[in-house]
């Protein structure tokens, strides 16, 4: 049989999970990690990281927007997914996606920001012109109400919203790793430990898309990087990766020294079919290397421009290896049998519902949101707003 | 709640993270609502510095109606009787036509072939093993004439020779033992044991 | 507008009544047919299966029975037979195959006198289901007689159920969009005939079996004989019993 090696149940042949379903923990993984680094300076008082406050709380929306994208395209009856609403099986986590979803989205995202932006929404309302004018009027909900006392109550509403945010966010996130965690069928998944490694490389992966993007766009907007800003976003980032490789190397320790039936098999697998996109790619390049460069700068003190190419360098990387990581548990669990006897290979097509064309589509439209987000909403302070 | 309660709470005990919810010191100099703005602090400032909240209540509560609404008439009545799923779905499965008739439906009809196998070492072998899924003639005799299967490749399916099969079951190498002749040249399949006992 | 008390009582008490009848004669509407064959009493039946590893032939049978009955797309498997090879005791795991899930038989392949034997596999209608559990809006489910089901026009094509599955049992059915897998020929059961894989099994490798009735021969079976199940240690309830299934059997 093309494609296969040794033995697979016949029905195990064909993968499940395509390249779609890697994309949505990597999605929801970005919106968790930036806004936790929102909630760095809301909750935990980290003045430094202010600069990028408003930007990761967008970036987070932009990204959130697009999550359910995938997982519709994925389903083999889109226009029955509903019913996750309508009869949730309260033993499947799965069945809390559609409400940890829009608890996320409404009650925890849009309020923050609605509540945050609230004071600049209904001067734009009023002075703004044309069709944008109607949108800021839509946005203010018919409340003009913009006195001390009223923005007082927001700043202490959206404090309690992001306090109780950052445990949503880690459901948002955490309940796709436990998905993957509490299938006792694949050993490749069926690990406690999966919830908070993706919880941990979520914010890794959500710290750099911030940082990136905080100096993509203050370089094209011709403004100042605010050195101190994205010093700490460094290392958080730092901090962050030295947790979740831990973690990673954590499980792979365990794994080598019990020794269970799965561990030939797996072992194998992970030495030639994943052997570039883990070994390499997640690994290698994809954690030890930003951590080395990361470390660099809190060890040696560098110039500026060092430290800005090392963060463009690092943060670049970080995004590649965190999606290697989806790849590897998603794609990785499907490749071997659970006979624990065959190995098969993943075809992805091109065209297809379910193929890297959409998959690539899906990765450019949160930014092609962000942009229209970051125009409507500037998350910019009023002296620094040109282009 | 009086002032006497506000001083009492023991706030100093208190997480970090929620010490900037507490409303410090009396309730009329709160620090929620700036005395130094308004002549006092009453329910109706409370109202009016927090009705853009009150309206986002709103759209929400109207939000879950209108969900509440679509399930009421999407949802069967009876989803849930016997466990988590739809009690329709047994009747969908259930509908599903039927294929093979079961040997007691042939031997009601063909009793005299029923007779002769009985007494041979096909007795097991249900009819529709060989004739394959019958039900619509079962049904209707006339409807469907069942084509006789090709002892040749018919018989081999079980009884070819391979090492995976139990030692005790009558295999062999079909190329060898008929010399290409047809099964049934020999043996009638309904009882295939030769007259000598081969 | 102005209104006494009284016709304001008056207004709203008939406004909730006849919303509640309404809503009563709505759910009547909405409630749909009972179950046909009303002579069938879900709670007096445990299904289960009792596969005899020493008569299986490896005929494919079967698998091209359960293909005719239930409409199996070409390429994926409700039941499907494998073949076991273990040579001599050096071997780290045995040899496996299944060529076209047994479909066509098994070419003879081996001749060296080791230890070869079939093994039918299928969905194990197992108690405590591992891919009902994860089911994210209860399209898949078991009955109260034992049965591991889908419904067909529920189900979302998630695959979370397929990916739960220990066995391999299930697969995405192209034609529906749904999982598909074995349903113990449910629609066959429930009308006294037995699953189309044990009719056409010619040696009664097969036998499906009923634990709720005391007459059932499988109360002997069990007393008398050694009985395994797949994968013990994933404790599913599995319900598919094997005769004399080899320890190296995955």
């Amino acid at each position: 049989m093309p494609g296969v090696e040794g033995y697979m149940y016949p029905n195990e042949i064909e993968l499940q999970w395509s390249v779609l379903i890697v994309l949505y923990p990597y999605i929801t993984g970005l919106v968790a990690g930036a806004f936790i680094l929102a909630s760095l300076e809301r909750v935990f008082k980290v003045e430094a990281v202010k600069p990028t406050y408003r930007l990761a709380l967008l970036v987070a929306l932009a990204f959130l927007l697009v999550a359910p994208l995938p997982l519709q395209l994925h389903l083999g009856h889109p226009e029955r997914s509903f019913e996750m609403y309508l009869t949730p099986h309260r033993s499947s986590a799965m069945a809390m996606f559609g409400f940890v979803y829009l608890w996320y989205l409404m009650i925890v995202l849009l309020m923050e920001i609605w509540l945050d932006y609230r004071k600049d929404i209904v001067e734009w309302a009023e002075s703004g012109a044309g069709f944008k004018k109607w949108i800021y009027r839509i946005l203010t909900l018919g409340s003009r109400n913009v006195s001390a006392a009223a923005l007082r109550v927001d700043d202490r509403v959206g404090y309690f919203i992001t306090l109780i945010g950052i445990p949503s966010a880690f459901l948002l996130h955490g309940y796709v790793g436990f998905i993957f965690g509490s299938v006792k069928a694949n050993p490749w998944w069926s690990t406690p430990l999966m919830p908070v490694v993706f919880i941990f490389s979520a914010m890794v992966s959500g710290i750099a898309a911030v940082l990136l993007l905080y100096m993509l766009t203050s370089k094209l907007r011709r403004a100042p990087i605010d050195m101190r800003c994205v010093d700490t976003i460094g290392r958080y980032l730092l901090y962050t990766f030295i947790i979740d490789f831990s973690l990673e190397m954590l499980d792979l320790v365990h794994r080598l020294y019990e020794a269970d039936e799965s561990l030939r098999a797996l072992d194998f697998m992970v030495h030639t079919k994943l052997f570039f996109s883990q070994v390499i790619l997640q690994i290698f390049v994809g954690t030890l290397l930003p951590i080395a460069l990361l470390g660099l700068t809190q060890i040696v003190k560098l110039a500026e421009n060092a430290r800005k190419a090392i963060y463009v360098a690092a943060g670049s990387v970080t995004l590649v290896s965190i999606f290697a990581m989806r790849w590897n548990v998603v794609i990785g669990g499907q490749l071997f049998s659970k006979s624990f006897l065959g190995y098969t290979s993943y075809k992805m097509d091109f065209a297809t519902r379910e193929g890297l064309l959409p998959a690539l589509v899906l990765l450019v439209l949160p930014f092609a949101i962000l942009y229209v987000l970051v125009k409507l909403l500037p998350p910019w302070p009023k002296h620094e707003a040109a282009a | 709640m009086s002032c006497g309660y506000v001083r009492t709470f023991p706030w100093r005990g208190i997480p970090w993270f929620l010490r900037e919810l507490r409303v410090k010191g009396e309730w009329q100099g709160s620090d929620l609502w700036a005395p130094e703005l308004h002549a006092r602090a009453g329910v109706k400032d409370f109202f009016r510095s927090t009705e853009h909240l009150l309206r986002v209540v709103l759209l929400l509560a109207l939000g879950v109606v209108a969900f509440l609404v679509i399930r009421r008439a999407v949802v069967p009545a009876d989803f849930g009787k016997y466990g988590h799923f739809r009690p329709g779905a047994l009747d969908d499965i259930r509908a599903h036509p039927i294929k093979f008739a079961g040997r007691e439906a042939c031997e009601a009809c063909h009793s005299d072939q029923a007779e002769t196998k009985s007494h041979g070492k096909h007795a097991q072998v249900g009819c529709e093993a060989c004739h394959g899924p019958l039900a619509r003639h079962a049904e209707d005799p006339s409807s469907v004439v069942p084509q006789l299967p090709d002892t040749a490749v018919l018989c081999a399916r079980c009884h070819e020779a391979n090492q995976a099969k139990p030692k005790t079951f009558p295999q062999v190498i079909t190329a060898e033992h008929s010399g290409g002749l047809a099964c049934n040249t020999c043996h009638k399949p309904h009882n295939p044991q030769l007259a000598s006992g081969g | 507008m102005e209104m006494t008390r009284r016709e304001l009582l008056k207004k709203s008490s008939k406004f909730i009544l006849l919303t509640s009848a309404a809503a009563a004669a709505w759910d009547y509407v909405l409630a749909g047919n009972v179950e046909a064959s009303p002579n069938y009493d879900l709670t007096k039946h445990w299904w289960a299966m009792v596969i005899d590893i020493d008569k299986c032939i490896g005929c494919g049978n079967c698998v091209r029975a359960c293909e005719a009955e239930n409409d199996v797309p070409s390429g994926y498997f409700r039941t499907w037979v494998e073949r076991y090879h273990i040579p001599d005791w050096t071997s780290e795991h045995p040899e496996v195959d299944s060529p076209n899930g047994g479909h066509d038989g098994f070419p003879e392949k081996y001749k060296d006198g080791g230890k070869t034997f079939f093994v039918p596999k299928m969905c194990n209608h197992c108690a405590d289901s591992p891919c009902v559990q994860v089911c994210p809006v209860g399209a898949t489910f078991r009955t109260p007689d034992g049965v591991v089901l889908v419904d067909q026009k529920y189900c979302l094509g998630c695959r979370y159920c397929i990916q739960a599955c220990p066995y391999g049992c299930r697969f995405l059915n192209p034609k529906t969009n749904t999982a598909d897998k074995c349903t113990l020929c449910y629609h066959r059961i429930t009308q006294g005939l037995t699953t189309a894989c044990c009719e056409a099994c010619p040696t009664q490798a097969r036998v499906l079996a009923d634990l709720k009735n005391p007459k059932d021969p499988i109360h002997e079976f069990l007393r008398t004989h050694s009985v395994q199940v797949l994968k013990p240690h994933m404790a599913t309830g599995a319900k598919v019993f094997y005769k004399d299934l080899d320890g190296s059997v995955r």
